[in-house]
């Protein structure tokens, strides 16, 4: 039955080949749940970011209902849920490189592109992290632009390389940033898991258990702080639906 | 070339080409295997009993004897590799992934073999995607040599290997949690018992897990025999290790040396002694989690697993970060407390509020704001979760920064009194929060 359904199933994110591409992925383990991640990986690479529709589409290509899949995304640093700048600048300030001098690299890459760790550019060119070890700490401290490292940093370094940035001509592949994407799907609501899957009753009229949990966030509260629910966090106070 | 520097898993490996089919057979690679094709995969696991071979990934559970652990006869297995390497220090499994992939995928065979798995697979974490680029092309290149996959070298056994990529997260690289990771789920650990990897692992099957470095070992003993093997190292701590030099010193690197290698000659002779003449304040010397290790303790501590625990302290996972005396212990321990805060993965109450205290009270008095009960609070928090947490990352938050307190415990009281760092000019910052990742 679950291949007669992938069989009808269209897809309106991931490309014929993409959906082949993931397919001859999860033949290579013994469930295919195992090829969540290395297909979710695909859909960052084409689109930026992880959409509603595309971990959908991913589900669809493994047989699997989305919800598996938004909760292993969530999981993982990597992936990205809202669109970023074309280039990722991640440094590490963990302990190699902070006692050989991360932070005032750190500091000099936000003078430089004008955004605290965490922000992107205002023209989209860099979003810029504070990441954990990288495991280039014989090099620190070390960094990596879109999964490419650079290594024994020093903040003259940071400005020639903002600089290289800034006039293209980084060796590495620009990524694709998920504005068109974030333009024409559904951005996940990690806050609010399952909202973007079905839509529920009107209040009062479904009774459903995801209605006591919206109605009473007082009680409940609106997520945790922890890091491990990190999936389930908005950076803003915008209103859930 | 320093004579302390014992050159087996890292031989050659600056030389151009190692990273080729051709380059690897010229350096003696596939030599292993062909003999591992013509032994019982009994006699393998034997000959790594008898070399006395243990992990290398932080816990030093002996690689032989974990293998004996799992049922016979029950199938399917597997073998995993963790090349998960995120220990903050640690970066020796990359270096010989990048520059000898080759060796890694003859350990996966050999292991494979020894374990008799059904299906190999090596665990890269998210971050490595260079290297997972260039673990493909050698995977392909032995395929090409039917060196994996069906048949293989024509006797009969076979054997696939899949590449997995991690995608960002430290506790990953925890056995238990990398094999949930693995098999589809979030990458959480599950509590041993039941869920020992060698009975109930991948799938709940039988599964030997072993680090990089620890497989590499595994040609390297088949060929030349576990007599061999034992010939550097000490008695107990066999062979040679690829030590993770960082910090403030003059060299930083990875030195292959035979384990028992005084502390400071690694420091001093082999990483080009401390930066700017500077002098050492302490170490970590196992990676984040290992418990510190001040100038004076050094003096009398080798790099083996008995005297680093008769300082207090274990080899982990080879990282040894070197820390000088203008170094505040404090900031130094507030980064360590939010990384753990930061990758706790939730799921245990000790751990997932333990690690958020502590990185709330470390910062606080590095903020200038800690109150001279803070220092116990620390400890206490510590003993509430060390030995009550699901996993060792619990442990591993609670170790170093318990020694911290202890060791440089004037350094914190330091801190109350001045209401701030009192070694610096010092701007308090925020803790890192996890939001822009999302
Ligand atoms: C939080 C945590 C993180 C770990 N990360 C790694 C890692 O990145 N790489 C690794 O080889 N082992 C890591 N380990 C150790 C593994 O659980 C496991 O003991 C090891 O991979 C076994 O291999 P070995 O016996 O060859 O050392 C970690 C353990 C913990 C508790
Ligand atoms: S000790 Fe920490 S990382 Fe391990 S299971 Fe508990 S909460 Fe998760
Ligand atoms: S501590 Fe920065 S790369 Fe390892």
């Amino acid at each position: 039955m679950l291949e007669q359904y992938a069989e009808e199933a269209t897809y309106t994110v991931l490309t014929a080949e993409e959906v082949a591409r993931i397919q001859e992925l999860r033949g290579r383990y013994p469930a295919g749940r195992s090829a969540i991640l290395p297909a979710l990986w695909i859909l960052q690479h084409r689109e930026g970011i992880l959409t509603s529709e595309g971990m959908r589409d991913v589900a669809r290509a493994l047989d699997l209902p989305p919800g598996p899949v938004e909760a292993v995304a969530s999981f993982y640093s990597m992936f990205f849920f809202k669109p970023h700048g074309k280039y990722v600048l991640e440094m590490c300030t963990n302990i190699s490189c902070l006692v050989t001098g991360a932070m005032p690299v750190l500091r000099r890459f936000e003078d430089r592109l004008g955004t605290r760790a965490g922000g992107t550019t205002a023209d989209g060119l860099c979003t810029l992290l504070e990441v954990e070890c990288l495991g280039a700490c014989g090099g620190a401290p070390a960094a990596q632009v879109n999964h490419r490292f650079v290594e024994n940093l020093t903040p003259e370094k940071a400005d020639a390389l903002v600089v290289e940035m800034r006039a293209g001509r980084l060796p590495q592949h620009p990524f694709a940033t998920g504005e068109e994407a974030a333009a024409r799907e559904t951005l996940v609501d990690l806050a609010n898991p399952g909202a973007n899957r079905a839509k529920l009753p009107a209040d009062g009229a479904g009774g459903s258990v995801m209605d006591l949990v919206k109605g009473s966030q007082t009680l409940i509260g609106t997520g945790s702080d922890h890091p491990g629910e990190r999936g389930y966090r908005e950076r803003s106070g915008e209103p859930r639906s | 070339m320093s004579e302390l520097l014992v050159p087996r898993l890292t031989r050659d490996i600056d030389v151009a080409g190692l990273r080729s089919y051709e380059g690897y057979r010229l350096w003696g690679g596939y030599r292993a295997i062909v003999k591992g094709l013509r032994m019982a995969p009994a006699d393998i696991a034997q000959a790594v009993s008898d070399s006395g071979l243990a992990g290398r990934g932080g816990a030093g559970f002996p690689t032989g004897r974990k293998w004996s652990l799992m049922p016979r006869d029950r199938h399917p297995r597997y073998l995993v590799a963790n090349a998960d390497e995120s220990e903050p220090g640690t970066f020796k499994d990359r270096y010989l992934m990048e520059r000898n992939p080759h060796l890694l995928i003859e350990g996966v065979l050999l292991a494979a073999r020894a374990v008799e798995a059904d299906q190999a697979f090596i665990y890269v974490r998210g971050e490595y995607a260079e290297i997972q680029e260039i673990l493909e092309r050698a995977l392909d290149e032995a395929r090409a040599h039917n060196l994996v996959g069906d048949n293989i070298l024509g006797s009969g056994w076979n054997l696939d290997v899949v590449i997995h990529g991690g995608a960002g997260a430290y506790i990953a690289g925890e056995e238990n949690a990398l094999l949930e990771s693995l098999n589809g789920n979030r990458g959480r650990p599950r509590p041993k018992p039941p869920y020992f990897p060698a009975a109930i692992g991948l799938y709940d099957a039988p599964t030997a897990l072993n680090n990089v470095e620890t497989l590499c070992n595994v040609p390297l003993i088949v060929d030349n025999g576990a007599d061999w093997f034992r010939e550097v190292g000490t008695e107990k701590s066999t062979g040679t290790r690829l030590m993770c030099l960082s910090g403030q010193v003059n060299r930083p690197g990875i030195y292959e040396v035979a384990q028992g290698v005084p502390a400071l000659a690694l420091i001093n002779e082999l990483a080009g002694g401390m930066r700017d003449g500077k002098r050492l304040k302490c170490v970590q010397p196992g990676g984040s989690s290992s418990q510190f290790l001040t100038a004076t303790q050094l003096e009398d501590t080798t790099m083996d697993a008995d005297s680093l625990r008769a300082h207090g302290t274990m080899g982990g996972s080879g990282a040894v970060v070197v820390i000088s005396e203008d170094q505040c212990m404090v900031e130094y321990t507030a980064r360590l407390a939010d990384f753990y805060y930061r990758e706790s993965c939730g799921k245990c109450t000790p751990c997932r509020e333990g690690t958020f205290w502590l990185s709330r009270i470390v910062r606080r008095i590095e903020a200038g704001g800690g109150r001279q009960e803070d220092i116990d609070l620390i400890v206490d928090v510590c003993n509430n979760i060390d030995g009550k947490s699901l996993c060792a990352l619990g442990e591993a938050a609670a170790w170093p920064i318990r020694s911290s307190v202890q060791q440089f415990t004037d350094e914190y009281r330091a801190h109350v009194d001045a209401r701030g760092c009192p070694f610096k000019d010092f701007a308090p910052r925020a803790p890192i929060t996890v939001e822009a990742l999302v």
